[in-house]
């Protein structure tokens, strides 16, 4: 590709992002949503398991721990095709129907970001100053109040890792292309039509695309760097 | 006098460490100091009575109920333990000093009314919507001793409370302790003789994780008998 063809798919680009341009908005509004409630979904199950993991002792704690992190390495490729041979018809779970559907790539997401969000939780749960549970029992706290008032004091911490695991889902590809399969109007997400579209000439909407995914993931590393300050402002600091 | 705790055998290991080492003892309704050398196993004698440790072995009663495994809950709202060095919740000084009452369902109005009456008593009016961690060495002591005086518990346990604070904020804080004794059991340790002759009646004296005398404050301060002890009191090794 030429220099001269570079510049004007920009120029191409940055027209259908200033005009907002329906496919655009389409495919990006999607992308949210689906990584959104992949986010929520991995919270949901991967803030208590790390909270667990960092506030309990348990025999084989450091395995489980290595375990997850090791996990948060997985290839989305590999973990894509894994969930295709368990969704697909003939799969096990193949009954759930979540092939080809934006709830199935969500799942995939989740799958990817949680040993993120574990890993993570039990990382900042744990590195909490030991006599912050000690402090909390002896003002009269369960054991449950205990661990809601650690992690409330880990919480930007653990916000941290919420940010980073969307950033994750947000920019992976494997599960999306090979789980959603990049179906116009049903599955089509950011970084499949990046990665498919630009051999179908549709070269100024993955720039348009790639821009919006950039300008999205830099502003959600903004928001990580500064998330201390952000939850210190938020509780009004003296 | 009736016994609050009663402790039988009680040993505490950290791996191979042995912080205490077959203790048997009663504390009855006096105010007692825990003496001791640095590493004595004050401190952990202090988190067993306050539930905040479980013994590696014997049995520990509280006022005849069984509180070596069970009921450690139920220790803790009504045991309160002020550390040497106090921490705090990354909040307010008031959030921080209502946070027992909170847990016990106690409304937030009130809650705060009684937060604000304890934080004066330690001449801390005004304090309330500062940040707790961000205070000065011996305001952080005194809030610290505001909320767990707040919670108006039946045993309060100091563990060097006056520890690295100048003598204006140990006199204040020292004031309030002696007040608060009058009605609650006080256990205290501490390496200030003053303090301990004038807040408690009673002495244990550890050594090495093992008690080597007890007996009433003045005479165990004036009068030791073990060797150990005199030793301690005249402040040589």
């Amino acid at each position: 590709m030429s220099l001269e063809t570079m510049w004007e798919g920009l120029q191409q680009a940055i027209h259908l992002i200033v005009t907002g341009d329906p496919a655009l908005v389409e495919i990006t509004l999607r992308s949210l949503q689906v990584s959104f409630y992949a986010i929520l979904t991995a919270s949901a199950i991967g803030v208590p398991i790390g909270a667990v993991i960092g506030l309990k002792e348990f025999l084989g704690k450091r395995l489980v721990k290595t375990i997850f992190t090791t996990l948060i390495g997985v290839p989305t490729v590999s973990l894509g095709l894994f969930l295709y041979l368990l969704l697909s018809r003939s799969g096990p779970l193949g009954f759930l129907q979540l092939m080809y559907t934006i709830q199935g790539i969500s799942i995939g997401q989740a799958l990817l970001v949680i040993p993120i969000i574990v890993s993570f939780t039990t990382s900042a749960t744990e590195s909490r100053d030991i006599r912050l549970r000690d402090l909390a029992r002896t003002l009269g706290a369960s054991e449950l109040e205990t661990s809601i008032a650690v992690l409330r004091e880990a919480s930007s911490a653990i916000a941290l890792a919420v940010v980073a695991a969307f950033n994750r889902a947000f920019a992976e590809l494997g599960i999306a292309l090979i789980i959603g399969a990049n179906i116009r109007g049903l599955t089509r997400v950011m970084t499949t039509t990046i990665a498919l579209q630009n051999a179908m000439g549709e070269t100024a909407l993955c720039i348009a695309l790639s821009i919006i995914l950039l300008v999205i993931v830099f502003a959600l590393n903004i928001l990580t760097g500064n998330i201390g300050a952000i939850v210190n402002t938020l509780r009004k600091d003296y | 006098m009736r016994n609050i705790y009663e402790l039988d055998d009680i040993s505490k290991r950290y791996g191979k460490i042995v912080a205490l080492d077959d203790l048997t003892l009663s504390i009855g309704e006096d105010s007692t100091a825990v003496l001791g050398y640095s590493g004595a196993g004050k401190t952990t004698l202090l988190k067993l009575l306050a539930g905040l440790e479980r013994p590696s072995s014997g049995t520990i009663r509280f006022k005849d109920t069984d509180v070596t495994e069970k009921n450690v809950q139920d220790l803790r709202r009504v045991v309160t333990m002020l550390f040497q060095d106090p921490i705090f919740f990354n909040q307010s000084v008031l959030e921080n000093v209502t946070y027992g009452l909170r847990i016990r369902g106690v409304s937030k109005e009130v809650a705060a009314q009684r937060a604000s009456e304890a934080l004066a008593s330690l001449r801390l009016k005004g304090f309330e919507n500062r940040r707790a961690a961000k205070l000065s060495g011996g305001e952080q002591q005194r809030v610290a001793l505001a909320r767990a005086l707040v919670l108006e518990p039946e045993v309060l346990l100091l563990d060097e409370p006056t520890a690295n604070l100048d003598p204006a904020n140990a006199t204040v804080i020292m004031e309030v302790i002696r007040e608060f004794s009058k009605k609650s059991l006080v256990i205290v340790s501490t390496h200030n003789f003053l303090h301990v002759k004038t807040l408690t009646k009673w002495a244990i004296y550890l050594e090495k994780g093992r008690i080597i005398e007890t007996g009433a404050t003045v005479d165990l301060l004036d009068d030791p008998k073990e060797e150990g002890t005199k030793r301690f009191v005249k402040g040589l090794f």
